[in-house]
């Protein structure tokens, strides 16, 4: 009897939990289904389902141009920050020498820096390499930005693998590079893991310096096209939650049906 | 072992840059799908043929340039129309004309601080203040004559220059309830002391008397700001604005105007969301005949109304005056109007733009979708049940908006957060004074 009321209990605060988590969801996918004149509460269901908001959405918002652009950005900086942060932080692990702390603490220094507050030299910086309104110059910002944390995850995982294991890689042969990309970098499979979700997530979502390098309207990335629908005179808040209902949908499918490797990445990475 | 670690190193970096290089080749083959989605941008290449004979008898234009601004939905259209029409009229012409919405201001801030402006920017009510040093004076253009002498010197350095071409004007003042006045008997109120009567008449009656959207802090500050006209602009018997100019205002004279928005609230003559209410609600409340004022610079809330409900009759009049023998006027500004880059690498295209933009015809297209009054004369616009009034006030003293022209750059922010506190009830009239008299003191120092 004991048993079975904490059981009841246990699926109480389980069902407790996804309602928290599915409110937001509920809230937008209600919002994407008012017309802009309906002034009932946020919580009230759509009684009459208005679908125009979709289209709208699409073509308004550019949303399809956008998806792809953010898809482009969020790629391109995760290989580089992964390529770039496994191999700077093998020399840093290996070789613990007091130089190469420093670099490392200079390194994770870099990750205090806010954001913000470096922008109008930076963007003076890309106006005259003419990175405003490029891929190129928001992927290589993104990444740049991302790096410091990919570097410090990966040193400290590297450190965890024993030196023992390049040492017998060499006495097979291997040059240096040849022991990282052949012995090391499989052993990183789950942190790679953990890094790509933590900075892909980071720069899917990121708004402020894609505001800034992205200023035409067919650079726009989901964030951007989303505050589209939001200006001084009008806020169409039901054509915004159709299109974050939309751009949400292929991250949300990708996490249900790759979630075994996502869970299994985190816990590896988190043992290791 | 010493050695290598270095060259790792080096090759760490080296892995960067290649990578970077690497995303500089991955963008041209995406710009392609991302080009085609831009509407604006289509350069007018297919028109070429059929426009053949109006290229020769005009200049032959040629050249790219960036336009910005921060238009809503209707004078962006408005004026992506037009500019349209200009690409077509001359083929070797490429505009990219876009709108950045509520970013704007912070984008022209970073731009600004990188001299990486645009060719052609709307200056939302900041031509002179703030962007003067970066626009080309424009006294020399054909249109310069054209601008409404009334309300020339909200546009005017202290040299008599002018840096921006400005096709509409925001005309801020007092939005009333004709039905409901009649129904209560009163005229439209000349000083605030009648307002606050007329207000409680209405109260008594059920009705709103000024309604404010304050979810979003513009509005309250709003009021404050075109309030100070007839508060500390313009006044007879004080000379507030020099003090305000020189730095040596007492800020116990703003003391009336916090005390204002609170007496309102205070009194119940504020709509009991005055907190909360979305601005996306003011047309459809005041379509519901139950709002006797606003104080506004926003006077196409009036035809909004209307669409919504043709019988909410709303009618626009000057601000209340502090005493009877103050003078009406209007707060008035800049709304839409476009400065050219000083360094602009084609100027003279930027100003045969701003030349086909000042057409008559054009500005009465701007002003007709933004139900707003040109800022040009011989424009007659179309603006349905505000024309009258227009026409009623046509001589009535336009007088430039006041936080832009006598505080420090900075202060709107203050007023926002004044405004709001003030009728939220989370800060005293004195604390609020006391705030201003701060920031104003610490912004003056900066600028």
């Amino acid at each position: 009897m004991k048993k079975k009321d904490r059981t009841w209990l246990q699926t109480l605060v389980a069902l407790l939990i996804i309602a928290l988590h599915i409110t937001p969801f509920y809230i937008m996918v209600n919002m994407s289904l008012k017309e802009l004149s309906d002034r009932s509460s946020r919580w009230m269901p759509a009684l009459h389902p208005y679908f125009q908001n979709y289209p709208t959405a699409i073509e308004h918002g550019n949303l399809l141009s956008a998806m792809w652009n953010t898809w482009i950005i969020a790629f391109l900086s995760v290989i580089i920050i992964v390529v770039a942060g496994a191999m700077a932080a093998y020399p840093l692990a290996r070789k613990t020498s007091r130089r190469n702390r420093i670099i490392l603490t200079l390194i994770v220094g870099v990750m205090m820096v806010p954001q913000l507050s470096i922008l109008v030299p930076l963007y003076k910086e890309m106006v005259s390499l003419k990175g405003i309104n490029h891929l190129w110059g928001i992927v290589i910002v993104s990444a740049t930005f991302h790096l410091p944390m990919a570097i410090y995850m990966y040193s400290n995982f590297i450190k965890s693998i024993p030196k023992d294991l390049d040492e017998a890689a060499m006495i097979d042969g291997c040059s240096m590079m040849q022991s990282f990309f052949y012995v090391i970098l499989p052993c990183l499979k789950s942190t790679t893991v953990s890094v790509i979700i933590l900075n892909g997530v980071g720069i899917w979502n990121d708004y402020q310096f894609q505001l800034y390098f992205l200023q035409k309207p067919a650079m726009r990335t989901i964030t951007l096209a989303i505050s589209t629908f939001f200006t001084d005179s009008k806020q169409d808040l039901g054509a915004a939650a159709a299109a974050a209902f939309i751009v949400v949908l292929p991250p949300v499918m990708a996490y249900i049906f790759l979630q075994k490797y996502f869970v299994k990445g985190a816990m590896d990475s988190a043992v290791k | 072992m010493r050695k290598s670690v270095k060259s790792w190193l080096a090759i760490g970096t080296a892995a960067i840059v290649a990578a970077g290089l690497a995303g500089c080749s991955g963008s041209s083959s995406s710009d392609a799908p991302a080009a085609e989605a831009s509407k604006t941008e289509t350069s007018a290449e297919a028109e070429k043929a059929d426009t053949a004979e109006s290229k020769e008898e005009s200049k032959n234009l040629e050249g790219e340039i960036e336009i910005v601004t921060n238009a809503n939905e209707q004078t962006y259209n408005a004026v992506n129309e037009i500019l349209e029409q200009f690409m077509q009229e001359n083929p070797g012409v490429k505009i990219s004309y876009t709108t950045q919405g509520s970013d704007y201001e912070q984008l022209m801030k970073a731009r600004m601080a990188s001299n990486d402006l645009p060719d052609i920017f709307a200056t939302h009510g900041w031509s002179v203040v703030r962007y003067s040093e970066y626009l080309r004076p424009l006294n020399d253009q054909p249109w310069f004559s054209e601008i409404e002498p009334s309300f020339l010197e909200n546009v005017q350095n202290a040299d008599g220059q002018v840096f921006v071409l400005p096709l509409n004007m925001d005309q801020g003042g007092l939005l009333y309830n004709k039905k409901l006045l009649t129904e209560l008997g009163v005229d439209i109120p000349k000083t605030w002391d009648e307002l606050k009567d007329i207000c409680e008449k209405g109260k008594e009656k059920g009705y709103t008397g000024v309604f404010i959207a304050g979810k979003d802090s513009r509005q309250p500050a709003s009021l404050l700001d075109i309030a100070a006209q007839t508060y500390l602009e313009v006044r007879n018997d004080q000379d507030y604005t020099s003090q305000l100019l020189d730095g040596s205002f007492d800020w116990n004279n703003w003391t009336p105007l916090s005390q204002l928005l609170v007496d309102l609230k205070e009194s119940g003559y504020l709509n009991e969301d005055c907190v909360t209410c979305d601005t996306v609600d003011i047309a459809p409340r005041m379509s519901e005949n139950n709002v006797l004022f606003l104080i506004t610079s926003n006077m196409d809330l009036i035809r909004q109304a209307s669409e919504l409900n043709p019988d909410a009759q709303y009618g626009m009049a000057p601000i209340p005056t502090v005493d009877e023998s103050q003078e009406n006027v209007f707060a008035g500004g800049e709304r839409e109007a476009y400065g050219v880059w000083k360094d602009t690498k084609h100027e003279e295209l930027c100003l045969e733009v701003l030349k086909y933009l000042a057409k008559p015809e054009n500005v009465k297209k701007v002003c007709e979708s933004s139900g707003k009054r040109s800022a040009l004369k011989g424009v007659d616009p179309d603006l349905g049940a505000v024309a009258e009034d227009y026409k009623k006030y046509a001589d009535i003293k336009i007088s430039p908006t006041f936080d832009r022209v006598y505080l420090p750059s900075g202060m709107w922010s203050t007023m926002r957060t004044i405004g709001s506190a003030l009728m939220g009830g989370e800060m005293s009239v004195e604390e609020s004074v006391k705030t201003m008299e701060t920031d104003y003191n610490t912004l003056r120092e900066q600028n």
